[in-house]
C-alpha cells in the first residue's frame, strides 16, 4: 500500500481530519485524481497543510504528478509531495523534501528519517514536548539515534509514549490513514406508476423476484441476511416499513420467501401499493463449520437445523430445556426454558454421545396446573387417606385411561409439606403417593386453617401391609367440589389444633409416574 | 464378489470402521432399528427396537414415557439425535437426576439446566403445530427418534385420518422412528401398550414398616404388528421424588406416625 502525502504551504484554517468535496477546495479538486482524500492537521503556527491523497490500487507517482498540477492551477505554489509505504516517511519527504516529489522505495524508510532531527515527527501522535525534552537530555537528537535504541531500553526508560515515537523514527507506522468505506449492502426495489394493489399474492410474486436477487447477491459475497427491511411504497406517496428478522441468518430465498409471505398476511396496509424495495439490514458470514465427515451427526446437522429454524420461523412451536431446583413444593421444582437459537443450534449441531450409566425407570410427571379431583376418603389415624377419586374435566375432556372414577389401590403417605412463608404466600399440604390400577398417582390436599396434623392412636394402627390398606372401621368421608368451602387461603399446621370433622378438604392431583 | 475382495473389505471395516461408504453406512443405519436402551423389552419387538422409517403408536402411560426416555437417550449415547414434541408440557422429573429433585433447606433458589443425554424438547403452540412439529423433524431425517405426545393439549388431540398418513409419509421419507403417544393404533406398524401391573409394586418401608415409597413397579408391554405379536415383563425402577420438608438429615418422619 502506498501513501501519497501531498504538502501545501498556501491551504489553513479547514478543520483536520475532514474527508471529501465539502471539507475544502483543494481537497475538493484532488477528488478527481484520486477516490478518498484526508485533509490532515495544519502544521505549527499555519504555515502549511497536509493532504492524504489515496493511491491505492493506482500509479502513485503519476498520481502525485497529477495532484502537483491541480495544486499549482490552484494557485497554491511551493507544495510538494511524498511517497511512502510508511505514512510518517511520506508525510516527512512532502513537508521537508527536497524536491517536489519525493518518493521513498520501500526498505529505506528507516534510513531516509535517520539524518533528520526528531523534531520532523513533531505532528505526529506519538510526539510530545516533554518527550522530546527528555530525549534531548541524553542526547537523542535525530530519528536515526532514537531508532538504534533498543525497544527494551526504550520502553523502560520513555514508556509507551516512547516506544511509539521509536516505532515511527524506524519508519513503522501502522496508522490507518482512509477510513474503510462500508459495502452496501444489497438491495432491490421496484416501483409501477400505472397501477395500485393490494392484493398479497401480487405483493408476494413482486417480493419474490426482489428477493432472488438479493439472495444471489449474499450468496456472491458469501454472506446471509440476518434481518430485512420490507418497504412498501403506496399509492399516497407515503411509505410503510416492516423489518423481517428469521430465527437464525440465511441467504435461502424460500426460507425468506416464507417470513414474507408471513407478514404479508398478518399486513394491513391503509391504501393500495405502488412500489416494494427490500433492503438486507444486516449480515452474517456464511456458515462453513468443520468437522468429521464420517460423523452421523455432523452429516445431518445442517438439516436438522433448517428444520428447528423453520418450525421457529413460522410459531409452530419453541425448543425448551428442563431446569430443576430444590423448592419444596414440586410445581415448583421444575421448570421448562426456552432456548435461545444458538443454543439449539448448538445442540443439533452436536448431539453429542452421553457417558456413563443412564438412568432410566418410573418418574413424575407433573402436570402443568395440579388438577381439582373430587376425591372420597376414609379416615386413618386421624388422617383423611384417598380411597377413590373422580376427576374434574371440562366438557368434552376424557380422564386419562378414560376412567373418570379411579379406586386407590395403596396408599403412603400422608407427607406434609409447608412452604411459601418466606414469600407471604403460605402453602399447607398433605402428599399421598397412591397406586391406582393404572398408575402411581401423586395426590395432596391443601390443608385449611385450623387443620390437625397428629392424633393420639396414629402409632399403634400402624399397618405392616405391603399396601397400606383402610380397616373397616375407618369412616369414609366425601368431599365434593360442590361441598367445598376452600378460602384459598392455608395455614401452617398446628400440630396440637385438632380436626375439625364440618371442615372440607380441596384434593388435588400433582402429576403421576410415567 | 471374490471371496479376496470380500475379505479385504471386510478387513477394511475392521481396521477403520469410520471409513465406511457413507451410502453402506446409512444402509446399515437405517437397516437398524432404534434401541429401547431395555434388552427384554427390544426382544419383544420386531427386529429388535422401534423400527425406523415406520409409525408406531404407543398407548400412553403405563410406563410408556419410561421406556421412550431410555429409548431417546440410547439414541443420544450412539451419537444421534432424538426429538420430543410435547404437546401435554408436563415436566418430566425423568430427565432430570433424582438427588437434584430432592428438597433442600437452601431456600436460595438456584435453578440447574439439564442437557446431557435430553433430547430436544419443543413445545408446541396447538395441536395442529404440534403435528406440523412432528412432521418437520421427521421430514429432515436428522433425527433418528421424533416422540409426539398430544393428548393432553386437547380432547381427541391425537393425529387421525389424513394426518396419520402424512405423518407415515414424512416418518418413512426421513427414516427415523416415530412413536405416537395414542390409544388408537391405526396406519401404524407397530402397536405397543405398556401396562404397570399393580401387584408388581415394591415398596420400600418406612421406620415402623408401612409402605413409605414405591421402589420398583412391573411394567407389561405387549407388542402387536402385522404377524407378531409379542410381551414383555420389565422391571424398572420408580425414581424417589421426595416432597419431605424435613431438612435434619437421618429419621425419617414421614407418615402420620411421627
Amino acid at each position: 500500500m502506498t501513501f501519497v502525502a501531498l504538502w501545501s504551504p498556501g491551504s489553513t484554517g479547514v478543520a483536520p481530519g475532514a474527508e471529501g468535496a465539502g471539507a475544502d477546495p483543494l481537497a475538493a479538486a484532488l477528488l478527481a485524481v484520486a477516490p478518498h482524500v484526508v485533509v490532515a492537521e495544519s502544521d505549527e503556527g499555519g504555515r502549511g497543510r497536509l493532504y492524504w491523497v489515496d493511491a491505492r490500487g493506482l500509479a502513485a507517482r503519476q498520481v502525485a504528478a497529477d495532484a502537483l498540477g491541480i495544486t499549482t492551477s490552484l494557485g497554491h505554489e511551493g507544495a510538494r509531495v511524498g511517497i511512502s509505504r510508511a505514512p510518517v516517511v511520506a508525510a516527512v519527504a512532502a513537508r521537508h523534501g527536497a524536491a517536489r516529489i519525493v518518493s521513498v522505495r520501500r526498505g529505506a524508510e528507516a534510513a531516509y528519517l535517520a539524518p533528520r532531527p526528531l523534531s520532523v515527527l513533531a505532528t505526529t501522535p506519538g510526539w510530545s514536548p516533554k518527550l522530546a525534552i527528555a530525549l534531548a537530555d541524553v542526547g537523542v537528537e535525530t530519528c536515526g539515534d532514537l531508532a538504534a535504541l533498543g525497544a527494551d531500553a526504550v520502553e523502560v526508560r520513555f514508556g509507551a509514549e516512547g516506544t511509539a515515537l521509536w516505532k515511527l523514527a524506524r519508519g513503522e507506522d501502522e496508522r490507518r490513514i482512509f477510513a474503510l468505506t462500508p459495502r452496501a449492502l444489497p438491495s432491490a426495489s421496484l416501483e409501477w406508476l400505472e397501477f395500485q394493489t393490494d392484493d398479497p399474492e401480487r405483493l408476494l410474486f413482486v417480493a419474490n423476484r426482489l428477493l432472488e436477487r438479493i439472495c444471489e447477491e449474499l450468496r456472491a459475497w458469501g454472506e446471509m441476511a440476518r434481518v430485512l427491511t420490507l418497504r412498501f411504497t403506496l399509492a399516497d406517496r407515503s411509505t410503510v416499513d416492516r423489518k423481517i428478522r428469521g430465527a437464525r441468518a440465511s441467504a435461502d430465498r424460500a426460507a425468506w420467501l416464507r417470513l414474507l409471505r408471513a407478514e404479508l398476511e398478518r399486513l394491513r396496509l391503509p391504501d393500495g401499493v405502488t412500489g416494494i424495495a427490500l433492503r438486507v439490514e444486516s449480515v452474517h458470514e456464511l456458515d462453513t463449520p468443520q468437522g468429521d465427515l464420517f460423523d452421523q451427526g455432523f452429516q445431518s446437522g445442517a438439516a436438522a437445523e433448517s428444520a428447528i429454524a423453520r418450525l421457529t420461523d413460522d410459531e409452530m412451536g419453541r425448543a425448551v430445556r428442563l431446569a430443576t431446583s430444590a423448592h419444596a413444593l414440586p410445581e415448583k421444582r421444575l421448570r421448562w426454558r426456552a432456548m435461545e437459537f444458538r443454543e439449539v443450534a448448538a445442540v443439533v449441531r452436536e448431539p453429542g454421545r452421553e457417558e456413563g450409566e443412564r438412568p432410566m425407570g418410573l418418574s413424575l410427571r407433573l402436570l402443568p396446573e395440579p388438577r381439582r379431583v373430587i376425591m372420597t376418603t376414609r379416615e386413618r389415624r386421624g388422617t383423611p387417606m384417598p380411597v377413590r377419586y373422580r376427576e374434574r374435566l371440562a366438557e368434552g375432556a376424557r380422564a386419562r385411561r378414560g376412567l373418570p372414577l379411579v379406586e386407590v389401590l395403596a396408599a403412603a403417605g400422608p407427607d406434609r409439606v409447608s412452604a411459601g412463608l418466606e414469600e407471604g404466600a403460605t402453602v399447607s399440604r398433605e402428599y399421598w403417593t397412591c397406586l391406582t390400577e393404572e398408575a402411581l398417582v401423586l395426590l395432596f390436599r391443601d390443608l385449611p386453617l385450623g387443620t390437625a396434623t397428629t392424633t393420639s392412636d396414629e402409632q399403634a394402627t400402624a399397618t405392616s401391609d405391603e399396601q397400606a390398606t383402610a380397616t373397616s372401621d375407618e369412616r369414609a368421608t366425601t368431599t365434593s367440589d360442590e361441598q367445598s368451602t376452600g378460602n384459598g387461603q392455608p395455614a401452617t399446621g398446628n400440630p396440637q389444633v385438632t380436626r375439625d370433622p364440618d371442615q372440607l378438604e380441596l384434593w388435588f392431583v400433582q402429576g403421576w409416574w410415567d | 464378489m471374490s471371496a479376496q475382495l470380500r475379505a479385504l473389505r471386510q478387513l477394511i471395516a475392521d481396521r477403520f470402521p469410520d471409513a465406511a461408504p457413507l451410502a453402506e453406512r446409512d444402509a446399515n443405519r437405517v437397516a437398524r432399528p432404534v434401541s429401547t436402551g431395555i434388552a427384554a423389552l427390544d426382544a419383544a419387538f420386531p427386529g429388535g427396537g422401534l423400527p425406523r422409517g415406520k409409525l408406531t403408536a404407543w398407548a400412553p402411560e403405563g410406563g410408556a414415557a419410561a421406556v421412550l426416555r431410555a429409548a431417546s437417550r440410547a439414541v443420544i449415547a450412539a451419537g444421534e439425535r432424538a426429538a420430543w414434541v410435547d404437546g401435554a408440557r408436563t415436566a418430566m422429573a425423568g430427565w432430570a437426576s433424582a438427588e437434584s429433585l430432592a428438597p433442600s433447606g437452601d431456600r436460595r433458589e438456584s435453578w440447574r439446566e439439564w442437557t446431557d443425554g435430553v433430547p430436544l424438547v419443543i413445545h408446541p403452540t396447538d395441536r395442529t403445530s404440534a403435528l406440523r412439529c412432528a412432521e418437520l423433524l421427521l421430514k429432515c431425517g436428522a433425527f433418528s427418534l421424533v416422540v409426539l405426545d398430544v393428548l393432553g393439549m386437547a380432547p381427541r388431540a391425537e393425529p387421525m385420518g389424513t394426518e396419520t398418513v402424512r405423518l407415515a409419509r414424512a416418518t418413512r421419507e426421513g427414516g427415523g422412528a416415530f412413536v405416537v403417544l395414542t390409544p388408537s393404533g391405526s396406519m401404524a406398524a407397530l402397536r405397543v401398550a405398556a401396562k404397570l401391573d399393580p401387584h408388581g409394586v415394591r415398596w420400600r418401608r418406612g421406620p415402623w414398616g408401612e409402605p413409605a415409597l414405591p421402589a420398583e413397579a412391573r411394567i407389561e408391554v405387549r407388542a402387536r404388528a402385522l404377524g407378531w405379536n409379542a410381551k414383555a415383563r420389565i422391571v424398572l425402577p420408580v425414581a424417589p421424588y421426595d416432597v419431605r420438608c424435613a431438612v435434619e438429615p437421618g429419621v425419617d418422619r414421614r407418615g402420620a406416625g411421627r
